[in-house]
C-alpha cells in the first residue's frame, strides 16, 4: 500500500540544514496496524504527515498503491489525501465553532456526500461511539476523551483506507486512552490500515508491528 | 456546503463581536457614504436621459470671435433664425425648437386674482417643444399644448401655488415680462416624474405670444442676438458630424453679409442634450449644471471611503489569522481543497458586506434629509430603489466583499496544514503578512491625510473667494429687484424717498447688480482702428450714485452724472475699468476724453471715456476678469437698486422699506436680498464640494481609526507576555505606551510623506480651474499631519494604556 524509499526531509535554519528524516525507507501493506515509536524530535510526526500527504519530502520516493505521490501535482495529492486518509491528532483539533455533529460532518461535505447519506453515516457513528446525546454540543463542552472520540469519528466517517493517528492518547487519562485504543483495534479487525505514533509501550501492543525511529532513521522494525 | 459556510460565518461573527462590530460599523458607514454619493452622481447623470430619441437630440451652441485676436467665447446659445432654418435646409434634421427668456429679466411676475409673485425659469418656446422633449403631462395635451398664441404650460408645483386644489386647465393667468402684463391661458400641467431636464422649467409659454417671443420670431440676425437656446433632433442614423461640417456653409448662405459687416467669427456646434447638465464650460448657460469633473471627484472619494473600510476588514482578518490558521489546518487535514477554503472566507466577507449594505440602506434613507441639507442641495434627492438601485447595491456588495475578503481568503487558505498544526504561532504571523498589514495601514492613512489636506485647501479657496477684495464694498448692502418696466418707472422716486430713512446711507439704481450675469457687451476699437482690432467690453447701465454707494475708486477722470444719461443708445459716456484700458492700449491718465467706436449691424456706436475705475470684480472669481464699463443708463432700464444700510435691527428697517414699496407699487410683491449673500451664492459648487469633502474626510478618518483601534487591540493582546516581562523588569507606563505606539506613529509619518506630494499634485490641479486662487501653504500639510498624529495617538494609546496598566503577574501566569 505504502512504499517509501530513501526519503529525506530537512529544514534550513540560518543557512544550516537540519535533517529530520534521512534516507528513510519503509513499506506498509494493507491491513497492517503499525506503531511508530521513538524519542521526541525523532521525526515521527513528520513521517506521519508525509504519509498523510500534508507534507512533502525534500527527496526520495513515495508510492501510494501505484501512484508516485512525489511526482503528483498538489491537486491530485489532495484528492488522494481526501479519499484515502483519516487523521487523528494529539490535540483533537476539532473546530470550535462547530457542534459535534457538524465537526463529524465536515469531511463528508468536502467529499460532496449527499445529505441523506451524510445523515445516516453520522447517525451510525454517533451510535457506535455512544455519543448520540452529545451531538449538539460544542467541543469546549466535552471532556478530552469525548473530544478525541469525536476526533476519531471525524477521521473515519468518510471510510478512509488509512487511519493516521499522531499520539492520539497523548493528552488522555489511561482509561480514556484505552477506549480509543479499543476502538482502533476494532477498526483494524474490520479491515482498516492504521499507522499510529505513541510513546506508550502498552498501546503499541494493540498493533501488528512496531517501527522505531531515531534521528530520522529506522532503528528497529519488529513484527508482533 | 453553503449552509455550513454560512453557519460558520455567522458563528465566527457572533463569537468575535468586537471584530465584527468594528468591521460592520466601518463597512456600514462606508457603504452609506458610497451609496449617497452614487445616488447624487446618478441624479446628476440622469438629466435629460428620458426624452424619446434623446440620442439624436442636440443643442446648437456657438463659438464666437468678436475680433481678430480676441478670445473665443463658447456660448450655450445661438441666433434666433438658426434652429428653424436648419430644419428647412438639412434633410437630416427632423424637428427643431427654440427656447428663450428675456435676457434682461431674471424673474417673471405671475398674477392670478389676489395672488401675485415672481417666478424664475419661465421660457418662451416654439410649439414643437413638447415633441422634442418629453414631459409627463398631469393635464392637457402635450403635443398641441402650445399651438395657440398666449398658451401657458405650468409645472405641477407652480400650478398648485397658483390654483391650489383647483383644476388649472382653461384658467387664465397674467404673466409680466419686460413691459406690461399679459394674459395667458393654461393649457397643460406637467411634473418631473419622467426625469429632470437641464432647463429646470417652472413654466412655458408659446413663442407666438408677442413680447420677446414675437421679437425672436421676426428676427433675422444670423450673427448677433445670440440669446436663443436652439434644439434640433436628427433623424435616426444621421451623423451629427456630417451635419456640423456643413454648418459653416449654411451660415454663409444665410448671413454672409451680416458677418462681413460686423466682423464676427462664428462656428456652430451640436451639443448632445444628454450631456448638457454635466458640462459647465459654456457662457450664457441658463441651467445650473454640475461639472462631470466634480462628479468624478465625488466618485473617487466614494471609492476611497469604501476602500478604507475594506482595508479595515483585510487588516483585522489577517491580524486574526493566527486564530483562523488552526481552523485552516484542521480543514485541510480532513480534506478541504483550497478552493473550498477560499469560498468559505469570501463567504464570510460577503456575509458581512451584505449585513453592512442591509444596514446602510435604511440608515441612508433615514439620514437622507439631513445629508441633503448638509450638502446644501436645492432639490432634495429621493431614494427610490428600483431594480436598478437594488442591482447596484448588489454590485456594491459583490465588489466590496471581493476586495475586503480577497486578501484574507487567499492568504489564509494558503497555510500549509503540517506547518500550522505544528507551531501555530510560527506558521502564521510571518513577516510578509506583517508588512502587508503595515502597507494597508499606510495606504489607509495616506488616503485620509490626502482628504484632510484636500478639505483644508478647498475651505481655504472658498474663504479666499468670499473674502477677496472685489474692488467694491459688498458688506451691509441690500439689493432690491425691480422686475419689470412698470416697477422701474418708480425706481427713482423710490430711491429718493428711501434716502429719507436715516439708516440708509446711499442708494443707486442699475441694470445688473454685481454677481448677476452681464448680458450686454460691445466690441469697441480706438480712434483710427477697425472692428478687427476691437476689444469686447462688457457693460451695464448705472446711475450717478453707483461709485459712491459701492465705494468704487476712480483712478482718473470723473464719475458719471445725471446729465450723462445716454440721449441715444449710440452715443455712450462710459467709465471703463483698467483691464479694458490695458487691452485697448491706453494709460489711465490719457484715457479720459478718448472716444471708442463700434460698427454693429448698420449702426455706428461711440463710447466716450469720462473716467477710469479700478478692476472691479463684477462677475464670479471663477473666471478671468474681463474688460468692463459702466454707462449712465436710463432709469427705465434699471432692474436693481442697491442701498447702503447702517443698522443693527434689520427687521425694523426692512419693514420701513417694504412700507415704502407698498406705497409706491402696491400691486407688486416686495423682495430683497443681501449683496454679500448674492455674491456668496456664486460659489455654491465650491461650498458643496467643501462640505462633501469635509464630511467624507471625517468619515474616512473615523473608519481608519476604527481599524487602527482593532489592530492595536490585537497587537496589545499578542504582546501581553512581553509587556508583562518588561513591567517586571521595571519599565514605566510611559515607556510601554511609547513602545506600543511607536510602530503606528512611524506608519502615520510614512503616510504623511506619501500623501503630501499626492495631495499637493491633486489640489494644484483643482486650484488651476480658478482664475483667482489661494496659494498652497506649508502649514496645511503640517496641520493635516498633526491632526493625523493626534488622532492616531489617541486611538492607540487607549489600548496601550490598558496594556501598560495591566497586572504583569496576571498576564504572565495566563501564558
Ligand atoms: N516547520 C519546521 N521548521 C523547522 N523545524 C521543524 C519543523 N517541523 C519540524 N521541525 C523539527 O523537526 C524535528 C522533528 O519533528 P517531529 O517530526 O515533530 O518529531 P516528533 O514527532 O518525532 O517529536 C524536530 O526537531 C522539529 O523541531
Ligand atoms: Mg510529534
Amino acid at each position: 500500500m505504502i512504499t517509501l524509499s530513501n526519503l529525506e526531509r530537512f529544514y534550513t535554519n540560518a543557512s544550516q540544514k537540519t535533517y529530520v528524516l534521512r534516507d528513510l525507507s519503509l513499506k506498509i501493506e494493507e491491513g497492517e496496524f503499525v506503531t511508530i515509536m521513538g524519542p521526541s524530535g525523532a521525526g515521527k510526526s513528520t513521517l506521519l504527515n508525509i504519509i498523510g500527504m500534508l507534507d512533502q519530502p525534500d527527496r526520495g520516493e513515495y508510492h501510494f498503491f501505484d501512484e508516485p505521490v512525489h511526482k503528483l501535482k498538489e491537486k491530485k495529492r489532495q484528492e488522494l489525501h481526501k479519499y484515502y486518509m483519516g487523521f487523528v491528532f494529539q490535540a483533537y483539533y476539532l473546530i470550535d465553532e462547530l457542534t459535534v455533529y457538524e465537526n463529524i460532518e465536515t469531511p463528508l461535505l468536502y467529499r460532496k456526500v449527499k445529505r441523506s447519506e451524510r445523515q445516516s453515516r453520522i447517525a451510525d457513528i454517533l451510535d457506535r461511539f455512544q455519543i448520540v446525546a452529545k451531538k449538539d454540543l460544542f467541543p469546549h463542552q466535552l471532556s478530552g476523551g469525548q473530544q478525541q472520540l469525536v476526533g476519531v469519528a471525524r477521521a473515519i466517517v468518510g471510510n478512509p483506507k488509512l487511519l493516521l493517528a499522531d499520539e492520539p492518547t497523548g493528552n488522555l487519562h489511561s482509561s480514556q486512552g484505552e477506549v480509543i485504543m479499543d476502538l482502533f483495534r476494532q477498526l483494524h479487525r474490520d479491515g482498516m490500515t492504521i499507522v499510529q505514533v505513541t510513546h506508550n509501550e502498552k498501546y503499541a501492543q494493540y498493533g501488528t508491528r512496531v517501527v522505531e525511529l531515531e534521528d530520522g532513521f529506522v532503528r528497529q522494525d519488529v513484527a508482533l | 456546503m453553503l449552509r455550513n459556510y454560512l453557519k460558520i460565518a455567522f458563528r465566527q461573527l457572533w463569537r468575535n463581536k468586537s471584530f465584527s462590530a468594528i468591521n460592520l460599523f466601518g463597512l456600514t458607514l462606508g457603504t452609506a457614504c458610497c451609496l449617497y454619493i452614487l445616488l447624487y452622481v446618478q441624479h446628476h447623470r440622469s438629466y435629460d436621459r428620458h426624452h424619446a430619441g434623446v440620442e439624436n437630440l442636440y443643442r446648437i451652441i456657438s463659438d464666437l470671435n468678436l475680433s481678430d485676436d480676441g478670445e473665443t467665447m463658447h456660448m450655450a446659445t445661438c441666433s434666433p433664425p438658426i434652429a428653424p432654418a436648419m430644419q428647412e435646409d438639412f434633410p437630416e434634421v427632423e424637428l427643431a425648437a427654440r427656447v428663450c427668456s428675456h435676457p434682461a429679466i431674471e424673474q417673471n411676475l405671475i398674477r392670478h386674482g389676489e395672488k401675485v409673485f415672481y417666478e424664475t425659469k419661465g421660457y418662451y418656446v416654439d410649439s414643437t417643444f413638447f415633441r422634442l422633449f418629453d414631459y409627463h403631462f398631469v393635464a392637457g395635451d402635450a403635443p398641441h399644448a402650445l399651438d395657440e398664441p398666449f398658451s401657458a404650460v405650468l409645472s405641477a408645483k407652480l400650478a398648485r401655488k397658483i390654483f391650489g386644489a383647483e383644476a388649472a386647465i382653461g384658467q387664465t393667468i397674467a404673466i409680466g415680462g419686460a413691459s406690461r402684463e399679459q394674459d395667458f391661458k393654461v393649457t397643460g400641467v406637467y411634473d418631473h416624474s419622467l426625469g429632470r431636464s437641464h432647463l429646470e422649467p417652472e413654466f412655458f409659454v408659446s413663442m407666438n405670444s408677442g413680447g420677446i417671443g414675437g421679437y425672436v420670431r421676426n428676427n433675422n440676425s444670423w450673427a448677433g442676438n445670440n440669446f436663443i437656446y436652439g434644439y434640433v433632433r436628427l433623424r435616426p442614423g444621421a451623423d451629427p458630424q456630417t451635419v456640423e461640417a456643413r454648418l459653416p456653409e449654411f451660415l454663409q448662405t444665410h448671413g454672409a453679409e451680416q458677418f462681413a459687416e460686423i466682423n464676427i467669427k462664428k462656428v456652430l456646434h451640436l451639443q448632445p442634450v444628454a450631456e448638457i447638465h454635466t458640462n459647465t464650460g459654456l457662457d450664457a448657460d441658463q441651467s445650473t449644471n454640475t461639472s462631470s469633473t466634480f462628479l468624478r471627484i465625488l466618485l473617487l472619494i466614494a471609492g476611497f471611503i469604501q476602500l478604507v473600510a475594506c482595508i479595515n476588514f483585510m487588516n483585522l482578518s489577517t491580524a486574526r489569522s493566527i486564530r483562523r490558521a488552526r481552523e485552516v489546518g484542521i480543514r485541510k487535514a480532513v480534506g478541504a481543497p483550497r478552493a473550498a477554503l477560499i469560498g468559505q472566507f469570501l463567504g464570510e466577507s460577503f456575509l458581512l458586506t451584505l449585513l453592512a449594505v442591509g444596514l446602510a440602506l435604511p440608515l441612508m434613507r433615514l439620514a437622507l434629509p439631513l445629508v441633503n441639507n448638509l450638502m446644501g442641495l436645492p432639490e432634495a434627492l429621493e431614494w427610490t430603489p428600483g431594480w436598478k438601485g437594488l442591482g447596484f447595491a448588489l454590485l456594491l456588495v459583490l465588489a466590496t466583499g471581493l476586495i475586503a475578503g480577497s486578501y484574507p481568503a487567499f492568504y489564509l487558505s494558503g497555510f500549509r496544514p503540517a506547518g500550522v498544526l505544528r507551531g501555530l504561532r510560527r506558521a502564521s504571523g510571518g513577516s510578509g503578512a506583517e508588512m502587508f498589514r503595515k502597507g494597508l495601514v499606510v495606504s489607509q492613512f495616506t488616503i485620509s491625510v490626502v482628504l484632510i489636506i484636500g478639505a483644508l485647501i478647498i475651505r481655504q479657496q472658498l474663504n479666499y473667494l468670499l473674502d477677496k477684495d472685489l474692488g467694491f464694498d459688498k458688506e451691509q448692502k441690500i439689493v432690491i429687484p425691480f422686475h419689470d418696466a412698470r416697477a422701474s418707472e418708480k425706481l427713482e422716486t423710490f430711491r429718493s424717498e428711501l434716502l429719507r430713512i436715516p439708516e440708509i446711507g446711499a442708494a443707486t439704481g442699475m441694470e445688473k447688480a454685481p454677481g448677476q450675469s452681464l448680458v450686454s457687451d460691445i466690441p469697441l476699437y480706438k480712434e483710427g482702428g477697425s472692428m478687427s482690432s476691437a476689444v469686447d467690453i462688457q457693460m451695464t447701465g448705472v446711475d450717478e450714485n453707483f461709485f459712491q454707494t459701492l465705494q468704487i475708486d476712480l483712478l482718473a477722470g470723473r464719475s458719471l452724472t445725471r446729465a450723462d444719461t445716454a440721449v441715444s443708445y449710440n452715443d455712450l459716456l462710459v467709465v471703463v475699468n483698467e483691464k479694458a484700458l490695458e487691452e485697448l492700449g491706453y494709460s489711465p491718465e490719457e484715457a479720459p476724453g478718448k472716444v471708442l467706436h463700434s460698427d454693429f449691424e448698420n449702426q455706428h456706436i461711440t463710447a466716450t471715456i469720462v473716467g477710469v475705475m479700478e478692476n472691479v470684480h463684477y462677475q464670479t472669481l471663477g473666471a478671468e476678469l474681463r474688460p468692463f464699463m459702466v454707462t449712465a443708463g436710463a432709469p427705465a432700464d434699471f432692474r436693481n437698486l442697491i442701498a447702503d444700510v447702517q443698522t443693527d435691527d434689520y427687521p425694523v428697517l426692512m419693514s420701513k422699506v417694504e412700507a415704502l414699496w407698498q406705497k409706491l407699487l402696491p400691486d407688486l410683491p416686495f423682495e430683497f436680498s443681501f449683496l454679500d449673500a448674492d455674491i456668496a451664492r456664486l460659489y455654491q459648487t465650491e461650498r458643496t464640494l467643501s462640505r462633501i469633502v469635509g464630511a467624507f474626510t471625517l468619515m474616512a478618518i473615523l473608519i481608519s481609526c476604527l481599524g487602527l483601534f482593532g489592530l492595536s487591540v490585537f497587537a496589545a493582546e499578542q504582546r501581553t507576555k512581553e509587556i508583562g516581562i518588561r513591567k517586571v523588569l521595571g519599565a514605566s507606563t510611559v515607556g510601554i505606551v511609547q513602545l506600543l505606539s511607536k510602530d503606528y506613529l512611524k506608519l502615520v509619518v510614512l503616510a504623511l510623506l506619501l500623501s503630501s506630494p499626492l495631495a499637493y499634485f491633486i489640489m494644484t490641479k483643482w486650484l488651476d480651474h480658478f482664475a483667482y486662487r489661494t496659494g498652497i501653504e506649508w502649514w496645511v500639510f503640517l496641520a493635516a499631519g498633526l491632526a493625523a498624529l493626534v488622532v492616531t495617538l489617541l486611538t492607540v494609546s487607549f489600548q496601550s494604556l490598558k496594556a501598560a496598566w495591566s497586572d504583569p503577574v496576571e498576564s504572565l501566569r495566563s501564558e
